[in-house]
């Protein structure tokens, strides 16, 4: 879906690796002082990042590799003429999972997608149309999917095929209709 | 339809425009390679200060998305050039909902073209391995300077 005749990505990942290490330097800077008062504070988190189940970061590396999956499946989709339809090149920003401590399982994702169209008009101005959606995978409503069953379904050659357990559309099929919609305008 | 007639109906809008995609200088799709080199030359020089720049505030995963300039059809001089981006901050409310929350922000950044700067010259300009702190032909500001009133 992605269009192949322009446009680039950057290494948002060392960008986040930067703001979350920063952002684990200032929670530890904050929990000194607050451990010290509260030495068995209940933390009272309902979901969690996937990236940090069963702990802070230990899902770095699979989760990124995950997120690259993805866009790259995207990528080829696009190279196979999947974008032709519209207008815009669309680029894969961001992937984001959260996992429902209580059973650990994968209760959320969404993925977000940009996308941009420069056209010239004849007057010689060039008319921007850039957006960004925010799709969600296709997860189960009532209950989630375990965080290795998450994992695995995904690890295959077109994660875009894959249909999760308890849900009804492919990841492909959900994402088509998420593009569908208007994209958000800022 | 004959062939001849289906590449008559392709070529007749672009033959009616005074002004045209760069990529499409001097005929349809003709520019396209060399406006990639430039438009790659940019995106490096973004990614590479990015992390250092634009990317501390408050969108740390800001991408560049695309670049288009308008060149008059018959001169070949530039008239414009639009630089899209993009940038997304995603978390988990750990106490709250299941649903990422998402904050996204786009943007559609005009570069200082001098009028009449014909194509070749910009495109020769900005190729090079420091495009994005190169100044624009016969300007003195750069397309980097460009972003930071922009973004």
């Amino acid at each position: 879906m992605m269009r192949s005749d322009g446009g680039a990505g950057g290494s948002g990942r060392q960008r986040g690796l930067v703001m979350r290490l920063w952002g684990g330097l200032l929670c530890v800077l904050w929990a000194v002082p607050t451990l010290a008062a509260d030495p068995a504070p209940d933390s009272g988190q309902r979901f969690v990042d996937l990236i940090d189940h069963p702990a802070p970061e230990a899902n770095w590396d699979r989760f990124f590799a995950l997120e690259d999956h993805l866009a790259q499946a995207f990528g080829a989709d696009c190279a196979d003429g999947a974008c032709s339809a519209r207008p815009w090149f669309l680029l894969p920003m961001q992937l984001r999972c959260s996992v429902r401590v209580a059973d650990a399982t994968v209760a959320a994702c969404v993925w977000v997608i940009a996308g941009s169209d420069l056209r010239v008009r004849a007057v010689g101005r060039i008319e921007p149309d850039v957006v960004v959606w925010r799709c969600p995978l296709p997860l189960p409503v009532s209950e989630g999917i375990p965080v290795e069953a998450f994992h695995a379904a995904l690890d295959v050659d077109d994660p875009l095929s894959v249909r999760l357990p308890g849900t009804r559309s492919t990841v492909r099929q959900s994402l088509h209709a998420c593009l569908a919609h208007p994209g958000l305008r800022s | 339809m004959s062939a001849t007639t289906t590449l008559l109906l392709a070529v007749l809008p672009w033959l009616a425009a005074g002004q045209i995609d760069a990529r499409d200088h001097p005929r349809p799709s003709e520019g396209t390679a060399a406006f990639s080199v430039m438009e790659r030359a940019l995106v490096r020089g973004f990614d590479a200060i990015c992390g250092d720049t634009f990317c501390e505030g408050d969108f740390s995963n800001l991408r560049a998305l695309q670049l288009r300039c308008a060149v008059q059809r018959t001169s070949g001089a530039v008239t414009a050039c639009v630089w899209s981006f993009a940038g997304s901050y995603a978390y988990v409310d750990a106490e709250k909902e299941a649903t990422p929350v998402v904050e996204a922000r786009t943007w559609a950044c005009s570069l200082p073209i001098v009028p009449g700067t014909p194509l070749p010259v910009l495109l020769g300009t900005l190729s090079g391995r420091d495009a994005l702190d190169t100044p624009l032909p016969g300007s003195r500001q750069t397309p980097y300077e460009a972003l930071t009133d922009c973004l």
